[in-house]
């Protein structure tokens, strides 16, 4: 297969909704309708024997077989095991994934043929840890993973392509500064981004990655169950089966609300029914206090980028949350702008991705990019060093967020003891000075140290960031020889092994499930030595 | 990128014009008001042309690609699609769904406050909604519009949908069959429709459309330049909807047993449970089994329903499609090896029972980058494009020419003046390629006769009464003192679209005649106009039972046979006046159990006369069965003989006191 022939495809792996685009021979990119006839797949699976069933009538069967559906897996990237076993099972958020990722595979397949290389997105708020598990994910699907991109980076470059930056003729375009607002189904993300000519550069970004439009629902779910319980003494959340009946109704009357002023939802459990009538000024007033999040952490971006609202040229609307009318007047009544939706809100990710795929395969052929994309880190990078002074640990920061990539940062440290033997790097991710607030993602060890190496001998830590959120850490100590170049694997990661197991198992080449273990190899465990700032 | 060619060309609507690179070979193309409405039993989708002549599908403001064909009607308002889906769970009685299978009727079967509405008013404002939503954003000229029609409708019901389409206040520059609309949209993936593919070899398809409530089904033959329907039929009263009804008694039928109510009595859960059955049925597609969630008053259960339990209640459903399928190919005289591909058209042919059974058939699997519910939009929108460059006097991207063929035979009544039965004689008969024309002789009965009547039939059967009445033509202007007779020479010509124009004239010397048809069902030009004015702005239930009221009292109908006036207008689409009494009767359907009338199924009066005709069968019968019985018994045992009666065949008084039995020695 020539290279020519590579469809460019990108993925939005959202938490509740997935979706697939790929570039057509015209260069515009394109969504893949699913098997079923949706623009969208719910990420959602169902364990029925060796089945594993994706899409709407997992979701479907929240219904009906709670207990053997895994949803959001997604805000559980990061940890070892999904929180519930599935048929008595257990398997990693990110198994999860790959069987969502197998099935909008195929389903693509089934029109543009096979195809292997993609890029996946991820929140801009997504750290080191959960960008791996999606790459992770990605692999066990059978992809070759291109890129992972941030979501509102993907919806600037399709907002992008649409307004004609993209075009080859090379107009040089005025800069454009631009605040996307994400509100998916389960993660918030908003980000101030600058578009210059073809050059796409996040300038800050920020989110809640337990904040979503599933959230809104479950206001509507509470709502709706303390009236029953009024009447019946009943409450209907108990039976996993009714809440989920009752979660479905509230997601559809969400939606209904977002058309007209007012809605009927009814419940019914243990042979009491009832009809509660919501209107929308009541659904505003339940989920007030969500939107008053978004609006913070909007504000606070925008401060963080150093602009004001009139320094933005556009406001852009992405995920299917912000169909909501109240978004879009909360966004017009901050920001003064009119909120723009030309993209289609659950499609903009997609087609940025893809887009960025094409570029990625149109440079991997050799020729000249037509977008560069620079992304900033979301998290501050550390090393957990003792205060000479107080003695205490504090997290010293090598690279600060919000700092474009790639980017190497070294910053110099001293042993602490004489006579140190080993020093130990503790990598942490966050912005707290305190290391015990911060997310630990890697450590390593230099050994063998000589004996007579004095207290207080400098130290060099040199972090390299890369683009796609790699980072290496360089460790050399002033007088010797020793050096330690270390590229951080997490604790948490599944073994190489592993993940060949599960791609087998997902692609359904072999039948057995691997193992799935709650202990992880812990990484070396640190000498005697630490490291003085 | 240029240079290789992707497999499929799907393409969702981009709200703007792009800028920037376009299809190299396309001439430049202005941006196409050509629209392309599948108005289905279950969903409507609309799709439109793009600017490089692509088609692509619309989707509304919520993001959705196909909108329930459900209206819910508020006193002040309508609302249609999901947010009429929810209104109609709390209230049935205010909704009206799958109103496209009466079509044809006098209206829709089940009545909305207290009156029955036509079919075509409630169509009507779904597609005006549906057209609203496209209309919206930048001005421009006015949107053109394609309307897809099942190929098993027959004229009446065409015309109802017409009649919809005009209420609506739509442009409709023309119709296509559902299947060819199909086989369009499949050309379009092939590459059928750019230059490029002026030399690809033609292919054979079999379209299967099993849509919500209609199947249709035909082999086309797709060329560059001409797409043509070797053969069509279809059954109008099968679709995925009757599946959801089966599944749905069945379930009724498992709860009742266990419960002893049944679900059905009421209309709130009946609507429920056949909704529950549609999703059930959906499950059943990606599953093996389903749960389906079934509540009464007090009583709650989840019921499970295997796949396999699924094929055999529906079996005799499928064997109904399978007939259709069969009859496709005997009419296109064909064997299936000749069939290149088959297309899958309408969400109901992803249940695996009908996807298995055309495997098994034709050997095939549907194509797959041809989306069941989007296939019909997507090639009505294309055939709107070409109808409208020729309206516009452009050369199209592609020159494409539609062959259909008719669906119905068209005959015309005839009175046997031995047996004075009514017998419908053919003129077109069915598979008859289109644009077609025939011409029949009539002749006078009677001296000096200035005007004759022909009634058009449609329909298969030599009875006459078994056929639909189509319409009535009045041909009049006949000179005076004509001898009887005198033979007439009537021409008949159907265009592609199905319209049927009509000419006379004397055969002797090729005078014209005038000719007026007025159709037996359906909705006049005027009470269409009025309803049109009355849809122009936003209205509820109340405008329209207003509308209903003042409209009911008219002047008789035009009576058939005396000449005309004046000079009838020579428009042979005029419709008739709804004449009275001449209403088909309809069936009782499942779903239109109507708590308001709380009767369920027929009471049937009989007459005095019937009583007593059955009762003296009775006596008869049951005398006759105890003489029978008697004889019987003598001959085995005669000394029961109690009565003596004089038996023939038995001998005389039985010996007295003679041994029970009286076998010979």
């Amino acid at each position: 297969m020539t290279e020519d022939n590579t469809p460019a495809v990108g993925i939005d792996l959202g938490t509740t909704y997935s979706a697939v685009a790929y570039i057509d021979d015209t260069g515009r990119p394109i969504t893949l309708v699913n098997a079923e006839g949706d623009l969208v797949t719910p990420s959602v699976v169902l364990f029925e024997g060796d089945l594993a069933v994706v899409g709407k009538e997992a979701l479907k069967a929240i219904a009906t077989e709670a207990e053997h559906v895994a949803q959001c897996a997604k805000r559980e990237l990061g940890d070892r095991t999904f929180h519930k076993p599935l048929l008595g099972r257990k398997y990693p958020p990110e198994a999860l994934q790959a069987f969502v990722l197998n099935k909008l595979r195929q389903d693509a397949a089934r029109q543009i043929g096979d195809f292997k290389k993609v890029v996946i997105t991820v929140p801009a708020y997504f750290d080191e840890v959960r960008r791996k598990a999606t790459q992770d994910a990605g692999y066990m699907a059978g992809f070759e993973v291109l890129d992972i991109i941030n979501e509102p980076t993907a919806a600037a470059i399709a907002h992008g392509f649409l307004k004609g930056f993209l075009n080859k003729q090379g107009e040089s375009n005025a800069p454009r500064k631009l605040l996307v607002y994400d509100l998916g189904g389960g993660t918030f993300d908003v980000t101030v981004m600058e578009i210059r000519g073809n050059e796409f550069l996040a300038l800050a970004t920020d989110g809640d990655v337990q904040l979503g439009g599933q959230d809104f629902d479950m206001r509507l779910v509470d709502y709706v169950a303390q009236e029953f319980m009024r009447t019946y003494q009943l409450d209907p959340r108990e039976d996993p089966n009714t809440a989920g009946r009752l979660w479905r109704e509230c997601e559809d009357a969400k939606r209904t609300l977002s058309a007209r002023a007012k809605v009927s939802i009814s419940c019914d459990y243990k042979s009491q029914a009832t009809r509660v009538e919501v209107t929308r000024e009541k659904f505003e007033e339940l989920t007030q206090d969500l939107l008053n999040r978004t609006q913070f952490t909007t504000k606070q971006t925008l401060q963080a980028a150093g602009l004001t609202w009139n320094d933005l040229d556009y406001v852009l609307l992405v995920g299917g949350s912000t169909r909501m009318p109240m978004v879009a007047k909360m966004l017009r009544q901050l920001s003064g702008k009119e909120p723009d939706a030309s993209v289609a809100v659950d499609e903009a990710v997609a087609h940025g991705a893809a887009l960025h795929a094409g570029i990625i395969l149109a440079r991997n052929r050799g020729e000249a990019p037509s977008v560069v994309v620079r992304n900033v880190n979301s998290h501050s990078l550390g090393v957990v060093a003792t205060d000479a002074r107080t003695q205490r640990k504090r997290n010293a920061i090598l690279i600060p967020r919000n700092t474009a990539l790639p980017v190497t940062a070294r910053r110099v440290f001293r042993t602490q003891n004489a006579g140190q033997q080993s020093i130990l790097v503790r990598i942490v991710e966050g912005e707290s000075a305190t290391p015990a607030d911060c997310t630990p993602i890697g450590r390593c060890v230099v050994r063998d140290l000589p004996r007579d190496l004095p207290a207080q001998t400098p130290i060099e830590v040199r972090f390299s960031y890369q683009e796609n959120g790699r980072l290496t850490v360089h460790v050399s100590v002033a007088g010797t020889q020793h050096e330690l170049k270390h590229e951080l694997a997490r604790d948490n990661t599944l073994t190489q092994e592993q993940l060949d197991a599960w791609r087998l198992y997902i692609l359904g080449q072999q039948a057995e499930q691997p193992e799935v273990t709650d202990d992880y190899k812990p990484m070396e465990e640190g000498g005697s030595g630490s490291i003085t700032m | 990128m240029g240079g290789s060619r992707l497999q499929s060309k799907f393409y969702s609507h981009p709200s703007r014009p792009l800028p920037g690179r376009r299809h190299p070979s396309a001439p430049p193309m202005p941006s196409s008001r050509a629209v392309g409405i599948d108005l289905g039993t279950s969903c409507v989708a609309l799709a439109r042309i793009d600017e490089v002549g692509r088609s692509g599908m619309i989707r509304n403001a919520q993001g959705d690609l196909l909108l329930e064909s459900i209206v819910y009607f508020e006193d002040e308002e309508l609302l249609f699609a999901r947010p009429a889906k929810q209104a109609a769970a709390a209230q049935p009685n205010r909704a009206a769904e799958y109103v496209k299978r009466d079509f044809g009727q006098t209206a829709y079967s089940r009545a909305i406050g207290g009156e029955l509405l036509p079919a075509e008013v409630i169509e009507a404002c779904l597609l005006k909604k549906v057209y609203g939503e496209i209309t919206t954003g930048p001005p421009g000229p006015p949107p053109a519009v394609v309307l897809s029609v099942p190929a098993s409708f027959n004229q009446t019901q065409r015309k109802a949908l017409l009649d919809a389409a005009q209420i609506a206040g739509l442009d409709i520059v023309g119709t296509i069959n559902d299947p060819l609309a199909a086989a369009l949209a499949f050309a379009e993936i092939q590459g059928y429709l750019t230059p490029g593919g002026a030399d690809k070899p033609g292919c054979r398809v079999l379209v299967f459309d099993l849509g919500g409530g209609t199947l249709d089904a035909g082999i086309i033959e797709i060329k560059p330049g001409i797409i043509r329907a070797l053969s069509v039929v279809g059954d109008a009263r099968l679709g995925g909807r009757d599946w959801d009804l089966r599944l749905a008694d069945h379930l009724a039928e498992q709860f009742a047993n266990q419960f002893g109510e049944d679900p059905r009595y009421d209309m709130k859960s009946v609507r429920r449970l056949v909704e529950n059955a549609a999703e059930a049925k959906h499950t059943l597609t990606a599953r093996l089994q389903a749960r389906v969630h079934i509540e009464r008053q007090s009583h709650s259960a989840d019921i499970t329903i295997t796949r396999q339990a699924f094929e055999d209640i529906t079996a005799d459903l499928l064997a109904r499609a399978k007939a259709v399928a069969e009859a496709a190919l005997s009419q296109a005289a064909m064997a299936w090896p000749d069939v290149a591909h088959l297309l899958l058209v309408g969400g109901a042919t992803r249940m695996s029972m009908i996807c298995r059974m055309l495997e098994t058939l034709t050997g095939l699997k549907g194509v797959a980058n041809l989306h069941p519910e989007e296939a019909v939009a997507r090639g009505a929108a294309l055939r709107a494009a070409s109808l409208l460059a020729a309206r516009e006097g452009r050369a199209s991207t592609v020159p494409l020419e539609l062959v259909d063929l008719t669906t119905h035979s068209l005959g015309l009544e005839w009175s046997d003046p031995q047996t004075k039965r009514s017998e419908n004689v053919v003129i077109v008969t069915r598979g008859t390629q289109l644009p077609c024309g025939t011409s029949s002789k009539l002749a006078t009965t009677a001296d000096d006769q200035r005007s004759l009547t022909v009634q058009l039939l449609e329909g298969e059967s030599r009875k006459a009464a078994e056929c639909t009445r189509v319409a009535e033509l009045t041909i009049s202007g006949l000179p005076g003192n004509l001898p009887k007779g005198t033979p007439i020479e009537v021409h008949y010509q159907l265009t592609v679209d199905r319209r049927l124009q009509v000419k006379a004239q004397l055969a002797t010397n090729n005078a014209p005649l005038s000719v007026e048809a007025r159709r037996n069902l359906g909705l006049s030009v005027d009470q269409v106009n009025q309803w049109k004015k009355l849809l122009a702005s936003e209205v509820g239930l109340k405008a329209v039972l207003a509308h209903l009221a003042s409209h009911k009292d008219r002047g008789p109908a035009l009576p058939v046979g005396e000449p005309a006036l004046e000079p009838p207008s020579h428009d042979p689409h005029e419709p008739a006046e709804l004449p009275m009494g001449q209403l088909v009767p309809r069936q009782v359907d499942f779903d239109e159990i109507d708590a308001a009338i709380g009767v369920r199924g027929r009471s049937r009066k009989s007459s005095p006369r019937q009583m007593a005709i059955m009762l003296g069968g009775y006596v008869v019968f049951s005398v006759l069965g105890l003489l029978i019985g008697y004889y019987i018994l003598m001959f085995i045992e005669p000394s029961y003989n109690w009565y003596h009666l004089p038996l023939p065949g038995l001998g005389g008084d039985p010996p007295a006191g003679g041994a029970a039995s009286t076998v010979p020695r």
